[in-house]
């Protein structure tokens, strides 16, 4: 599956297996070290790739980077604050001086509180609340995507993931606490779809919808009423597992994914 | 490196449709992943070469010639199926399309919809939304026993278009909506034994009989962000992903898949 135009279907090669694997990519994974980026992180080196963990807290990037080579694949952490420019621009700049290349960029930081913004009904939040938000959520997202595409463009070829939540999909009214999150991961939804726009054609940027993945964070602060709604809503009856996120993060971010673009995979379980 | 989560080893997929464009994208998709292929396809003539293409892949291939429309044929369709390979675990349904090609099953054509009688806006719903649906139930009680079963159904962007790209889809679009919203009853249903998706796909160039011209399709690449139209295995690709563990937290959802429109 080749980016050419292709005159005839029927002269396309064969399909193989192998247009899964992320062999000789590189893939930096923002948010990298915990939760679902840590998942992912994993997921992309099974599949092949030399990856680079970007995230805050070294002590937990170590322990990943550790994780992965013991597996015997590659890794690096690159410890990163997401809110400032100058230390993804160090990311970018060390990522290629490290491997000469970057294929992959996976969204992943983000959260629906964190040390700097709370959740809670609207009436209950400050400005700062709903600023700090957006900047970890949305605009992470751009900052990381905005230092990468300029390598992307030069190797014209690239793959970019953000995450995005079912909470921006929800037709129902949401819960209550969660309407700044949501909207952030509506805004993750829309960008995803100018970058695919602004960038093409030889960069296809998309979008994962997570729904209910126990991440360490959630089953720190979660009360157990809540996780036993969240789960009554699953049609499958269990909530996301790490080969989950990492199955659905490989297709997009391989060839196998060559025509998914400006679009979203929804994955919840039937939610 | 391991790409054991898109292995389809040691089971088996029926693919109606399964001699077309899309049909043919997925065969070489799920024979590439080790599957046996059950083709279950209209016109019989387009089933051999099909098979061929399965078979040098290193897959076996079953072709049964059998209008989806009707379920005796289906409960014949499953009955070949299992005396051959012994249990069924993935259903792909790509029969259907915006207009009927096959004299054999119900005839209906595109126009828009002040040129369109009756009988035709009623056989794109039977083309696309009643084959999907009886398929599927016939099928149902096996894919339960299979522990990793999946229907994947083709759905369409027309059906998700809030700007038709022509007025002589609009009982097209209709219809495919219409396959997307069974696909979530077909979940909510089936489930959890069961996980039952839905690709909609954007600009898709088949392979047509010869003579046959489609300029559209050099016009449409330029709307596209990549750039080109997609083929056959662009959607086989997807169709593969969603029926193997690797989406085994994709359940009752549409997948648009068009390239970037």
């Amino acid at each position: 599956m080749s980016n050419e135009a292709n005159p005839n279907p029927e002269d396309v090669p064969f399909f193989s297996l192998e247009a899964y694997s992320l062999a000789q990519r590189v893939a930096i994974v923002s948010g990298g070290s915990d939760g679902i980026g840590r998942m992912i992180a994993h997921g992309f080196a099974d599949a092949g790739a030399r990856v680079v963990i970007a995230a805050r807290g070294e002590e937990k990037i170590t322990k990943v980077v550790a994780e992965i080579e013991a597996k015997g694949h590659q890794a690096v952490g690159i410890p990163t604050d997401a809110t400032d420019p100058d230390a993804i621009e160090h990311l970018v700049n060390r990522t290629v001086t490290e491997f000469g290349q970057i294929d992959i960029l996976m969204n992943v930081v983000g959260g629906s509180q964190g040390p700097t913004f709370k959740r809670g009904p609207l009436l209950e939040l400050s400005k700062e609340d709903f600023n700090e938000a957006f900047n970890i959520n949305v605009t992470s997202a751009f900052l990381f995507s905005k230092a990468v595409v300029p390598y992307m463009l030069q190797q014209e070829s690239g793959v970019i993931i953000n995450m995005a939540s079912i909470g921006a999909r929800d037709y129902r009214l949401p819960e209550t606490g969660m309407s700044v999150y949501n909207m952030t991961k509506a805004s993750v939804m829309h960008l995803t779809r100018s970058m695919a726009k602004e960038w093409a054609p030889n960069i296809r940027v998309n979008c994962i919808n997570a729904g209910h993945f126990i991440t360490p964070r959630r089953a720190r602060t979660e009360q157990p009423e809540r996780r036993a709604r969240s789960l009554a809503e699953i049609e499958i009856n269990r909530f996301g597992n790490p080969s989950d996120i990492a199955g659905a993060a490989v297709f997009i971010a391989s060839d196998a994914g060559a025509f998914f673009n400006g679009s979203y995979l929804d994955l919840h379980g039937g939610t | 490196m391991d790409l054991s989560r898109f292995s389809m080893e040691g089971r088996t997929v029926i693919i109606t449709g399964g001699s077309g464009g899309i049909g043919r994208g997925c065969a070489r998709a799920f024979a590439s992943a080790g599957a046996n292929i059950v083709i279950a396809s209209v016109p019989a003539d387009s089933i051999p070469p099909a098979l061929e293409e399965i078979e040098k892949l290193g897959s076996q291939a079953l072709g049964i010639s059998v209008n989806v429309a009707e379920p005796l044929e289906l409960d014949r369709m499953v009955g070949e199926t299992l005396q051959r390979f012994g249990r069924i675990d993935a259903l792909i349904n790509v029969a259907g399309g915006s207009y009927s090609r096959n004299p054999d099953m119900p005839q209906y054509k595109r126009s828009s919809l002040s040129e369109m009688d009756g009988e035709d806006f009623v056989g794109a719903y039977v083309g696309n939304v009643k084959t999907a649906f009886l398929a599927s139930r016939a099928v149902i009680p096996h894919l339960q026993k299979s522990g990793k079963g999946s229907i994947t159904n083709i759905g369409s962007i027309a059906g998700l278009d809030r700007k038709p790209s022509s007025p002589d889809i609009a009982a097209y679009g209709t219809a495919k909506a219409a396959v997307h919203s069974l696909t979530v009853h077909m979940a909510h249903q089936w489930g959890p034994q069961v996980r039952v998706n839905c690709i909609a796909p954007g600009t898709i160039d088949t392979p047509r009989p010869e003579g046959t011209v489609r300029p559209e399709m050099a016009q449409a690449a330029q709307r596209i962000a990549v750039g080109r139209v997609g083929v056959g295995d662009d959607i086989g690709s997807v169709a593969l992903f969603l029926a193997s563990d690797a989406a085994g937290f994709v359940n009752g959802i549409v997948i648009p898949v068009h390239g970037g429109e």
